[in-house]
């Protein structure tokens, strides 16, 4: 029986004690993946009011996760999500950087394909390019706040994201799978 | 979001797991998450009640202090002594209960299984395994199977029995209810030593035990040929076949062997 599941029956159970422990174990993790998501934008106290939004999240729904869920990394999902809306209603953001490649539908279904193809291509670009590619496409970073934590100048982060994508294009478009 | 880093989002779920924790204030987080949850925070957990057949000591020990009697008038000496024949008792009781066990340990006399001991409450008596020639396998304390539990319900039954130096591997279990198609769906060990385990079983039926017109089932143990190998040590040990009949409305268990098991098993069939 692995430990997390002892922890989700106990919360099932509306065991406080087990909720306690859940904070204790998970709470600096999920307030990491908060930070980092939330970026430069976000308070201190945000990042609190998310961390505790993820834990009330896991009381309310651990009726319906599975028994053998991975508690830690429901948690940071359910963090990065929240995080992420935050974000977008605390400014109005510059869109991505990704004028090269064509963006296709918004709500065209992910075929599981394009997503190998996605994490082989970003992959294989160098550990720098990944890097800054991850940072602004996963973490939703600015190029200038990459900038400014890689120590490296505007146009040189701009430039590696543009191989990147370059990069990604032309395997997919090989693939017949342009996005 | 984009279609860019949804993607993205989906082909790297990783990234999420090699984040560095943080420091949090857990004691504020713990009291914020209760207060959105609208929950008062829970008294602390009382103390353990003390457990024993020397518990009601303690018991009177911890609230010796509530009873207003001077001092003097207190004689605790008799608690040492009540203990003691207490304890004196137990040992006693001990060594008669388990004094044929230790005996028949010991190759000191014997003990006969009766075929078919009924069970008076489910999943009370250990009921050793009833080979279908129980004449030619030996008997064995060390080789048992008993039902530790019976949870029947409209049309599920959970069953738990504990293998006594035995594996549950090397059985396969059947069942049959007549007028219901049952279905094993969960099966797992727990507690797995190499003397003792125990596997639980999940049974379903298609219809109702009620609707079925059938209160009774048969779970039938039966040895999986091949399995036990001629180089164990006790492999004509293992019996072949052991049974219970359980009453899905009580979950009264009752074990059954040789031929009574055949007879069960043909009747529901």
């Amino acid at each position: 029986m692995s430990i997390d599941y002892t922890l989700l029956s106990r919360i099932r159970l509306k065991d406080q004690a087990a909720l306690r422990q859940a904070i204790r174990q998970f709470s600096g993790y999920v307030a990491a993946v908060i930070q980092k998501s939330l970026g430069p934008l976000g308070t201190p106290q945000d990042v609190e009011e998310l961390t505790s939004d993820a834990f009330v999240a896991l009381w309310q729904n651990a009726e319906k996760l599975r028994d053998d869920s991975d508690l830690k990394y429901w948690l940071a999902v359910v963090a990065r999500n929240a995080a992420l809306k935050r974000r977008d209603t605390l400014k109005q953001e510059p869109p991505l950087e990704e004028n090269l490649i064509s963006a296709g539908p918004q709500d065209a279904p992910m075929r599981q394909d394009q997503v190998m193809l996605v994490r082989g291509a970003v992959d294989s670009l160098e550990p720098v390019d990944r890097e800054i590619f991850l940072r602004h496409y996963y973490w939703r970073q600015t190029v200038a706040q990459i900038a400014e934590d890689m120590q490296k100048n505007q146009s040189a982060v701009k430039s590696r994201l543009a191989r990147g994508r370059e990069k990604l294009r032309k395997i997919l478009l090989k693939e017949d799978c342009l996005l | 979001m984009s279609r860019i880093d949804k993607l993205v989002a989906k082909a790297f779920p990783d990234e999420l797991r090699s984040v560095t924790p943080v420091e949090t204030d857990e004691d504020a987080l713990f009291a914020m998450t209760l207060k959105k949850l609208g929950l008062e925070p829970a008294a602390p957990a009382a103390p353990e009640e003390p457990k024993g057949p020397l518990a009601f000591l303690h018991r009177e020990k911890n609230q010796g202090k509530l009873i207003e009697v001077p001092l003097e008038q207190v004689k605790h000496r008799w608690a040492s002594w009540l203990g003691g024949a207490i304890a004196a008792c137990l040992v006693l009781s001990c060594g008669i209960y388990w004094g044929g066990w230790l005996m028949h340990s010991l190759g000191v006399g014997t003990r006969a299984h009766s075929a078919g001991e009924e069970i008076s409450h489910p999943g009370v008596e250990a009921v050793s395994p009833s080979p279908a020639s129980q004449e030619d396998v030996p008997q064995s304390e060390e080789l048992s199977m008993q039902v530790v539990s019976c949870l029947p319900s409209e049309n599920s039954l959970t069953v738990g029995v504990k293998f006594h130096g035995l594996s549950p591997s090397l059985y396969m279990a059947e069942v049959r209810c007549k007028g219901n198609e049952l279905y094993c769906v969960a099966r797992s060990t727990e507690g797995d030593t190499e003397e003792e385990s125990t596997l639980k079983l999940t049974f379903v039926g298609e219809k109702s035990f009620e609707d079925a017109g059938n209160e009774q089932l048969v779970l039938r143990f039966q040895l999986i040929p091949g399995q036990v190998g001629a180089e164990e040590e006790n492999a004509e040990a293992y019996p072949q076949q052991v049974g219970f009949v359980i009453n899905t409305t009580s979950g009264y268990v009752k074990q059954v062997s040789g031929e009574e098991l055949s007879e069960e098993w043909e009747r529901l069939g």
